[in-house]
């Protein structure tokens, strides 16, 4: 059987004892000596007591408790219940007995069954017997003669802060000596390089072809394939061949083409999307941050400034008004504002109920994605407790946390949401805001008086349900629970009259008005009800939509907002079938509860104005009836016009542009350290800081007045960091050679793996700082070394299986997107306009999305619950978690989607037409089959065909035409299956 | 039928030699999979029959009688969701169940009217009546019953048994979901998050849609032509080989085409419900069009057990925030979806066992929460209710009619053999054999499972 557990899932309540103990425990440490003043023991046991202990509590402990409880079991909750140390001491709610008194244990507590938080073993309660005798033993002193098991001791010690240095990551970063070499390399990084080849005596491959390196550098550099060329020499270590090479990184570098790829490498680890998972929510403004990201590496914008964007761009100082009319500083002010969208891109549980609990997993998820991109760490290990492997004490952890509970990126409600912020303006832009503002302001003043004017010429006794627009319902209609009295005293009201709830029996009476029917939409909900001077000021209304549940109280003393009849309760969602329903209840009511009717008025989604003008047309849902002689009709249909042109100015306000943002508390943070990470067990106090195990700074610096954010980013990219630099240079290095130095490219940490060329990393990284954080700069160096060139081995070299030490270059397989990108390229479908949204405009939720754009990859919507084709199969990055290296899948399914999709099968129909056109321009004639092979072959492979190749081509064009099909597109189509397209030599 | 038996053996050997290699290839580089508890564990797989929105027990296996006694009482709860939003229990109004109980079988279970086919199955059933779980919403329970996490992205239930036992049908995929819904955590609830991506889950069809397809498994050439082209596509690569060397990495890709072909040959054939007789379709309520639906997809799930799918999901629900069974209000619309699924699922049973297939197979069915004994806001339905509910497993080892754990006289709060969702993973886990505190995969500096730090295996539940 198992065994009690302080289930640290349920909260536990403890006496002011127990939390002291509890906290000091944390602070100092779990296993420390036993605490004095839990000791129940003395050196002489009473023998009488220790055979009842034999006798009738060891067994019940190891039966019951064990399995769960004991150093070699999980220990659960941090307690050990197979020893006198381990109850003494405790686990993280503190000691489990206090001898003498059963009330004051926790593990009386627990396995009495009397606190529902915590109740063990959770397979239920013990027999009443077995009950009866540990309260027996706690009574009389808990007496214990079992000592530490030996093994009890953590056998795995992790690194502590001081100890740090023993590992390499965290030693300070200094530029080591290039190495010398016989040869007059130029490029030091050829030089670490082949120094350690030789050391191993490893012989290196040479240069790659001419056109298999041409390949290599569009895709890693612009992530598109190059036009097939004759003229390129076919020598590659030819002078010729070289001048052009490198003249072709200038042009590459200079291409915006690649910000195109660089920004997606990035996006990979900053979880990039443009949706959450649950219920699919787009993230509207999610784009700009990836354009941001695209302009940056364009303009090579130090990645250190990138990191401080990223993480504080919102408090950097803001420019002055005068400043900000220079169209230069506004742009620049306005991306360091979006770059900080990195930090609210997490895949967030918006529904999570307990509020608090949210924003904590929010901020985790922060830390999460901070520490794997910038420091490589694993920080979140150390929420609950020490980071087990490496120096990340819970201490750092919340120290963190602290700096980014500052800000909050959620505004609540049942399903809370994300935070946009209106962008600043230019000086003209700001004109056209205020004066939109000033006309909805004087519009609201207006209609005001007008509907004054309206409201006593209402005076229709009964109105009729039909003649009104959307779906209304009576209360005759409504699911009533308790007794409702019918009245017709007070006109107006819906059909036969309304009814309320005698202001008895409070909070035992409900109305329900649910339609089955509602199209799903956005609707205007509103409720009607006779006014009167009796009825209560706060009824309770609860409007359940497709985003949950939202209760509202409505004073029912107000007269209706909307013609003296209705009061709007706010516009909802609602999915088909969903739940669609109003309920009104006399819960704390303070007079009479009225229910009338409900409204469900559709209103439209779309800002554009056309449809607009269509939802200008029922605005009050009153406009439908036209009584002939009504005086009010004239006042009704300038009502009716004025609140159309408010919608139009509402919308183009609307429409100005938001990013996704953080908004800064209005309080500064007061997260303790939490026990166990569980916010309703805080610990001790911690004051905001930083990873201690980087070795500086010693002392916290951050001022009372900041939130700390601007502070950490400083932290992140000062010099003296030692991991920042190595982790982004590390990345840079895998993107363009396969393969990272540290493999583990999101864990620097002790479990992560070392470098294999740890000078090449330090040189690299401070070559990155000194010359501004450039990633251009590191690019360069890269791509033009001998060690970026070498061919790919044919085979696995024996003395270098893995050719980790470079000696050949790395056989890579093209990105999801490039695959993508490269079909339509060389089917001439390309759109290669950059920027901007490229969401289908209305589309609330990303199910079922239909991605039909012919974009770039970069440009397609991230959609987390519905990927562009070819994303699921091709190892796209997860877009719920920071990815450092992307999964190097070979699956059955990659081959039917190539082969079988629609998608894949329409670019391979449109190459081929292309190509018969190609081909058509050099001859009139008919095409013959081996030119067609032939331009097939440089057309997806940028290279000719060998003559067996054309042979098979040849073959297959000439034999294996079927009524209809041509035979071409088939050709076509397994060449982008070949390995050959997939693979980069 | 002809096809059971010999067709499950002649597929199963279709997937040893060859197959069994190109998997080994596939794998290359990922950690090996996790011992094996017992050289022959008590099941092989599982069907999933997922009641999504969250059935009510107090109207389906729970019988409360105290409830209707005391309809209309007000009395004080600990209501998960108020006590996650204000932090203390709140007065609820009791709400009587519409249905009635009797009892069934030998072992004279209660069951309510909702389920009068299932009812009939209760002495192969083993219930857990005392379930309890995390997540007081849709979302965060759903994707905590199928990753045992509700915020981080976490394997699903089904990768880890893949990652597990790896296939037993190489030309099949291993994991599937038919008809899952896309909300409340979408894909990731059938997701392969940091596993290897052979571990993840194929969705086959979709909620509200009655074709039942894997995506891209058919060729829209004609099969001549599809022929051709295999033929060509191998003709070029051997040429490439001949260029570019027969790396381990090339090879697996010519390899996984062979096996995609494979799988185009033999997944149709699977799929293909005409092939059963009319006394099958008529017993899972094919031919009413009241149950016709979720009876396919049980027959589907039937005929991938016999191909030797790992795990298999059948869905009922659909895609909006508020599934199926998420009776807030109108409670008595839970009649409609025990009318769609209790046929089928009494079809099926009746079907895996007469097969022989029930002893290695583990059927277990349920929401992702419960339901509350009293009405949501005094209205017409019930709230959800993560502290208890009721699932039940069948076949795989566990005890047969019986019946685990108890909850308080309102069927609100488990009181007996409380087991929670961790604990169910463990001991699911248990019956295919695999150790849910071995079964862990490094990732971002370490081990991870699917139990996180939490699990115990119920040993009771076994016969």
């Amino acid at each position: 059987m198992p065994l009690v557990s302080f289930n640290p899932r349920t909260p536990t309540r403890h006496t002011a004892t127990l939390w002291f103990v509890a906290t000091f425990l944390l602070a100092f440490g779990t296993l420390g000596p036993v605490q004095p003043w839990a000791l129940g023991q003395t050196d002489q046991l009473d023998p009488e007591a220790v055979r009842f202990f034999e006798q009738n509590i060891r067994p019940l402990l190891i039966k019951h408790c064990q399995e769960c409880h004991a150093h070699d079991t999980q220990a659960s909750g941090g307690l050990r219940l197979d020893s006198r140390a381990g109850w003494q001491t405790g686990g993280e709610s503190g000691p489990a007995i206090a001898p003498g008194d059963p009330e004051q244990s926790l593990l009386w507590r627990a396995i009495s069954y009397e606190d529902p938080n915590l109740q063990m073993p959770p397979a239920g309660k013990l027999p009443a017997q077995e009950l009866r005798d540990i309260q027996t033993w706690i009574q009389n002193q808990a007496v214990d003669p079992r000592e530490e098991p030996i093994a009890a001791q953590p056998t795995h010690q992790p690194l502590t802060p001081p100890d740090a240095q023993q590992h390499w990551a965290y030693r300070p970063l200094q530029r080591p000596p290039v190495p010398d070499s016989e040869t007059n390399d130029t490029n030091p990084i050829d030089r670490f390089i082949d120094h350690e080849l030789q050391a191993r005596g490893i012989t290196a491959l040479d240069q790659a072809t001419s056109a298999a390196l041409w390949r290599r550098l569009h895709d890693d550099l612009s992530g598109l394939p190059p036009e097939f060329s004759h003229e390129l020499p076919s020598d590659s270590s030819s002078p010729e061949f070289q001048e052009r090479y490198h003249a072709q990184v200038e042009k590459l570098l200079a291409s915006e083409t690649f910000g195109e790829k660089f920004a997606r490498h990035w996006m990979d680890v900053v979880r990039y999307a443009d949706s959450v998972t649950l219920r699919g929510f787009v993230l509207p403004n999610a784009w700009r941050y990836r354009d941001y990201l695209i302009e940056a590496y364009n303009l090579d914008k130090p990645f250190a400034q990138m990191i401080v964007e990223q993480i504080a761009g919102d408090r950097l100082p803001s420019p002055s008004d005068d400043e900000i009319t220079d169209p230069v500083t506004l742009h620049r002010y306005r991306q360091a504002l979006i770059a900080t969208t990195f930090l609210t891109l997490g895949n967030t549980n918006l529904e999570t109920q307990d509020k608090r609990a949210l924003e904590l997993d929010y901020i985790d998820e922060q830390l999460d994605v901070i520490g794997q991109a910038f420091l490589a760490q694993t920080i979140s290990c150390a929420r609950c407790h020490d980071h087990k492997f490496d120096p990340i004490p819970t201490r750092d952890y919340y120290a963190l946390a602290k700096i980014l509970d500052g800000s909050i990126g959620l505004v609540h409600d049942n399903v809370s949401t994300w935070v946009e912020t209106p962008l600043p303006l230019s000086a003209e832009e700001e004109i056209v805001r205020a004066n939109l503002v000033s006309k909805i302001s004087a519009a609201d003043q207006e209609l005001a008086i007008l509907k004054t004017k309206l409201a006593p010429i209402t005076q229709q006794k009964n109105i009729r349900v039909d003649s009104l627009p959307g779906v209304v319902l009576d209360d005759d209609q409504a699911q009533l629970v308790g007794d409702w009295v019918v009245s017709q005293h007070t006109a107006p009201f819906l059909e036969a009259g309304y009814r309320h709830d005698a202001a008895t029996s409070r909070g035992q009476k409900t109305a329900t008005f649910q339609t089955q029917t509602l199209p799903a939409g956005k609707y205007d909900v509103r409720m009607s009800y006779s006014l009167g001077s009796n009825r209560a000021t706060n009824v309770m209304v609860d409007v359940f939509s497709a985003d949950g549940q939202t209760t509202l109280r409505v004073n029912q003393q107000e007269r209706p907002n909307v013609d003296g009849m209705w009061h709007s309760l706010g516009s909802f969602r609602f999915e088909a079938n969903g739940q669609a329903y109003v309920m009104i209840s006399n819960q704390d009511a303070d007079g009479h509860v009225i229910i009338d009717g409900v409204q469900f008025l559709p209103i439209s989604e779309v800002s554009s104005p056309k449809e607009s003008k269509q939802a200008d047309s029922s605005p009050t849902g009153t406009n439908h009836e036209k009584p002939i002689a009504d005086p009010s009709a004239e006042i009704r249909e300038a009502v009716a016009r004025l609140e159309g042109e408010r919608r139009q100015w509402q919308l183009q306000l609307d429409a100005q542009p938001k990013f996704m943002s953080l908004r800064l508390k209005a309080e500064p943070s007061k997260l303790p350290i939490l026990i166990r990470g569980d916010h309703k067990r805080p610990g001790p106090d911690v004051d905001r800081g930083f990873i201690s195990a980087n070795g500086f700074p010693e002392t916290s610096s951050i001022p009372e007045t900041s939130d700390g954010r601007l502070e950490l980013a400083h932290w992140l990219t000062d010099r003296r960091n030692p991991l920042t630099a190595r982790v982004y240079t590390n990345r840079v290095w895998s993107w363009l050679m396969g393969e990272g130095l540290v493999h583990s490219l999101n864990n620097f940490g002790t479990t992560g793996s070392p470098p294999t060329h740890p000078e090449l990393l330090d040189w690299l990284a401070c070559e990155l700082i000194d010359n501004k954080w450039s990633t251009k700069h590191l690019v360069r160096l890269i791509v033009t070394s001998k060690a970026y060139q070498r061919s790919v081995a044919q085979r696995a070299s024996e003395s270098d299986p893995n050719n980790q030490w470079y000696g050949s270059g790395h056989r890579r397989r093209l990105s999801v997107e490039a695959l993508r990108d490269s079909m339509l390229l060389i089917s001439g479908e390309l759109d290669q306009q950059r920027g901007g949204s490229t969401v289908s405009s209305g589309t609330m939720a990303d199910y079922d999305y239909r991605h039909e754009s012919l974009r770039r990859s970069i440009y397609q919507p991230v959609f987390r619950n519905a990927l562009p084709a070819l994303f699921g199969e091709f190892d796209f990055a997860d877009p719920g978690r920071s990815i450092g290296q992307r999964n190097r899948t070979t699956i059955p399914a990659q081959g039917l989607v190539l082969l079988n999709s629609t998608w894949v099968s329409a670019r391979a129909k449109a190459t081929a037409q292309r190509l018969r056109e190609k081909c058509r321009e050099n001859s009139a004639s008919e095409v013959p089959a081996n030119v067609l092979v032939q331009t097939a072959y440089q057309q997806c492979l940028g290279r000719l065909a060998s003559e067996e190749e054309l042979r098979i081509g040849r073959d297959y064009l000439e034999t294996s035409g079927h009524e209809g099909d041509d035979p071409l597109v088939d050709l076509v189509q397994a060449l982008f299956g070949s390995l050959e397209f997939r693979f980069l030599e | 039928m002809a096809w059971s038996l010999e067709r499950r053996r002649w597929l199963q050997s279709a997937a040893c030699g060859f197959g069994a290699l190109a998997l080994q290839s596939l794998l290359a580089g990922s950690a090996p999979a996790a011992r094996l508890l017992q050289p022959r564990p008590a099941a092989k797989r599982i069907i999933f029959l997922f009641m999504q929105g969250g059935v009510s027990q107090v109207d389906s296996f729970d019988h409360k009688p105290l409830i209707n006694q005391r309809a209309g009482e007000v009395l004080t709860f600990a209501d998960s969701r108020q006590l996650a939003k204000i932090g203390r229990p709140t007065e609820q109004r009791l709400l009587a169940s519409p249905w009635s109980f009797s009892q069934h079988g030998q072992t004279g279970r209660w069951v309510s009217e909702l389920f009068p086919e299932m009812a009939k199955h209760v002495d192969d059933l083993c219930f857990l009546h005392a379930m309890h779980t995390e997540g007081v919403a849709h979302g965060p329970a759903t994707l905590f019953l199928h990753c045992g996490a509700m915020q981080e992205v976490r394997p699903s239930f089904g990768s880890w048994v893949l990652y597990g036992l790896g296939a037993e049908n190489q030309n099949l995929p291993g994991f599937v979901s038919i008809a899952p819904s896309l909300g409340n955590g979408g894909a990731r609830n059938y997701g392969n998050a940091f596993l290897p991506t052979t571990c993840q889950g194929s969705p086959i069809g979709a909620p509200g849609v009655e074709s039942l397809e894997i995506n891209a498994l058919t060729s829209p050439l004609a099969p001549q032509q599809e022929l051709a082209r295999r033929e060509l596509l191998r003709q070029i690569n051997r040429q490439q080989v001949d260029r570019l060397g027969a790396a381990d990495e090339l090879q697996g890709v010519l390899e996984s085409y062979e096996l995609a072909w494979r799988m185009q040959a033999v997944a149709p054939d699977v799929l293909d419900l005409s092939q059963e007789s009319a006394a099958t379709l008529e017993a899972y309520g094919i031919n009413d069009p009241k149950t016709q639906t979720y009876g396919r997809r049980c027959l589907l799930a039937r005929r991938l057990c016999e191909a030797g799918v790992r795990f298999i999901q059948v869905n009922y629900g659909d895609n909006s925030a508020n599934p199926a069974w998420d009776q807030h209000s109108n409670l008595p619309k839970h009649a409609e979806h025990a009318a769609a699924v209790d046929r089928p699922i009494a079809g099926l049973l009746a079907d895996l066992k007469q097969r022989g297939l029930l002893e290695d197979t583990i059927v277990w069915w349920g929401s992702e929460f419960g339901r509350t004994p009293y009405s949501e806001n005094n209205g017409t339905g019930r709230d959800h209710n993560p502290n208890a509910f009721t699932m039940w497993v069948a076949g795989g080892g566990f005890k047969p009619g019986f019946a685990y754990g108890e909850t308080d006289e309102f069927g609100f709060q488990g009181v007996h053999g409380r087991v929670h969702m961790h604990d169910l993973h463990a001991t699911l886990l248990h019956q295919l054999g695999l150790d849910h505190l071995q079964l862990t995969y490094k990732h971002a500096g370490r081990d991870f499972r699917l139990t996180d730090v939490h699990g115990r295996v119920v040993q009771d539940l076994f016969s």
